[in-house]
């Protein structure tokens, strides 16, 4: 794995407002300060993924119960997660469990790269929250046809899983319940744009996350020590 | 070169349909100065008014004479007028101006349709888009709608199968795109074979590399396109929403395109402006997450409050009797 300053996934780092509305800074702002004085049992952090989970029926029923925070971010790669983790969306919780899911939105990163921001992800809230488990999720396929990003994000599963194995305070969760078909194709009544997941498609990827989650939260506190 | 019109308002009880063709047969000459001529029909109390504006190329005096009396003449030509009158609308001659200059490609980088380039690699534009073509071979929809994200996000929430679903909606958004991308996929597949009675486009606020007026000249482009390829639909232009948490200049931006456009779609023709965003902004100048999770994309409940407004128009022109539109109109 490369050394944390050469690799550009590991480098901590904002999202630059090219846009002209500031809208990352103020979700990530919301973030931090809405989270004084809550005190959740699990949080969700990564991109769109994380993020639009929450707006379906489904965030309600399954992870609302849970005392779940969601602080997603559309367009979020492994680098604006580890900096808004860095600065403050862990100040103020202490979660028994933080679901992890980010890496898809890494374009122009190898997946070694995109593997080695996550696990400085997990090591960084491993840092601040040592008794936390965290519980990494596969990046699903995207593209409605075999295509390289497919390759890339099987990959990064790969090696996420594989780095993850020698680690006690964090897990892979393999939750694409088989979206992409026998001829190869992903169908847009699961990912309607071939990326994002229809309210049907969360509610197959979430029920076993539901079970891991709800496992991990009865085990008895972690010990010390990655 | 300042562009300048004649306009004649003429009160008849015809639908003057010929009015734009017998200025040019019976004017060949003058058909060479004028760069536009629109055709006004507007109802009244029980009699028509039929406005002709034509925009010259050059400016003089006696071209401006002859435009005026040509006018007239059609005018008398064309209906059986009770009473005829000329005058220059120069409001009128310029906003017609504005939106011609605005809607054709040479000026406006908005107008001009382009598609989407796959820089991620793994052509999901490309997906969506042979998805919505091959979905006019099948569908007969009594609605379409097409945008960015805020049209295709709609159809995720419960707000698309309870108000739009029974009207026989379809749903042709993809996130990201921009006027130029629109124009791109409507001239390229995905209007054949289907005949819906009402379009929705909302699309704009993608458009970072353009400024306001031109954004709102790629809408008017839109408009002008379907009401071309669809001479018996109607056509609903939803507003630009507010943007951001607090305010920023892609607010003011979005609110210059959205009176750009409220002004050039003021008219009775089959295109009309519909502006659904007037309750995100608070008092204190904030956008709440609970309407826009993100400050830009719709909650569950931000798009049940702009639902209702668009339902309710879609209702009320579904209802109305279709007519042919005749001559170019915005």
């Amino acid at each position: 794995m490369s050394p944390t300053n050469s690799n550009p996934a590991a480098t901590p780092n904002p999202c630059q407002d090219t846009q002209g509305d500031g809208r990352w800074m103020s979700m990530h702002n919301r973030f931090v300060s809405g989270s004084k004085g809550k005190e959740p049992d699990v949080l969700f952090v990564g991109d769109s993924l994380v993020q639009l989970l929450h707006e379906f029926e489904v965030w309600r029923k399954l992870f609302s119960p849970l005392h779940a925070l969601n602080f997603g971010i559309g367009g979020d790669a492994t680098q604006h997660v580890l900096w808004r983790l860095t600065n403050g969306e862990l100040e103020y919780i202490s979660p028994k469990v933080v679901v992890l899911w980010v890496g898809t939105n890494n374009h122009g990163h190898s997946p070694e790269d995109i593997c080695g921001g996550i696990i400085a992800i997990v090591h960084l809230i491993h840092t601040k929250l040592p008794h936390t488990h965290c519980l990494v999720l596969g990046l699903l396929p995207r593209g409605k046809s075999p295509n390289r990003l497919r390759e890339r994000n099987a990959k990064v599963n790969e090696l996420v899983q594989g780095k993850l194995s020698s680690l006690s305070c964090a897990s892979y969760l393999d939750v694409d319940p088989g979206f992409v078909q026998s001829d190869g194709t992903i169908s847009h009544q699961d990912l309607y744009d071939y990326l994002h997941l229809t309210p049907q498609a969360y509610q197959r990827v979430c029920q076993p996350l539901y079970t891991c989650i709800k496992t991990l939260l009865e085990r008895p506190a972690e010990n010390k020590g990655p | 070169m300042r562009p300048f019109g004649a306009q004649v308002r003429a009160r008849s009880r015809s639908t003057g349909v010929c009015g734009r063709r017998s200025l040019f047969r019976c004017y060949p000459r003058l058909a060479w100065h004028v760069e536009r001529v629109w055709f006004d029909n507007q109802t009244r109390k029980r009699s028509r008014s039929l406005v002709f504006a034509c925009c010259a190329r050059r400016r003089t005096d006696d071209l401006f004479e002859r435009l005026r009396r040509a006018c007239y003449n059609c005018a008398s030509i064309c209906s059986e007028t009770t009473s005829l009158r000329t005058s220059v609308d120069r409001e009128f001659i310029r906003n017609q101006v504005l939106t011609a200059r605005m809607s054709s490609d040479e000026t406006n980088p908005a107008a001009v349709p382009a598609p989407v380039e796959d820089v991620q690699g793994d052509g999901r534009w490309l997906s969506q888009h042979n998805r919505f073509v091959q979905e006019c071979k099948d569908a007969e929809p009594d609605v379409l709608f097409i945008g960015d994200s805020m049209v295709q996000l709609m159809q995720q929430f419960e707000v698309w199968r309870q108000h739009f679903s029974p009207l026989h909606a379809i749903n042709f958004g993809i996130a990201g795109d921009t006027t130029c991308n629109v124009l791109w996929r409507l001239h390229n597949g995905e209007l054949e074979n289907i005949r819906p009675k009402v379009v929705v486009v909302w699309v704009g606020t993608n458009n970072y590399q353009h400024t306001a007026e031109q954004v709102a000249g790629g809408v008017v482009t839109i408009a002008q396109l379907l009401t071309s390829r669809l001479p018996q639909a109607k056509v609903i232009v939803l507003g630009l929403l507010p943007r951001g948490e607090h305010p920023n200049p892609l607010r003011e931006k979005n609110a210059e395109v959205n009176q750009f456009l409220c002004s050039w779609l003021s008219g009775q023709g089959p295109a009309q402006f519909l502006d659904v965003g007037t309750e995100f902004v608070h008092s204190d100048g904030t956008i709440s997450p609970g309407d826009m999770f993100d400050f830009l994309h719709l909650s569950s409940t931000g798009y049940q409050k702009v639902a209702k407004p668009i339902n309710e128009l879609l209702l009320q022109l579904l209802e109305e009797p279709s007519e042919e539109k005749s001559g170019s109109l915005v």
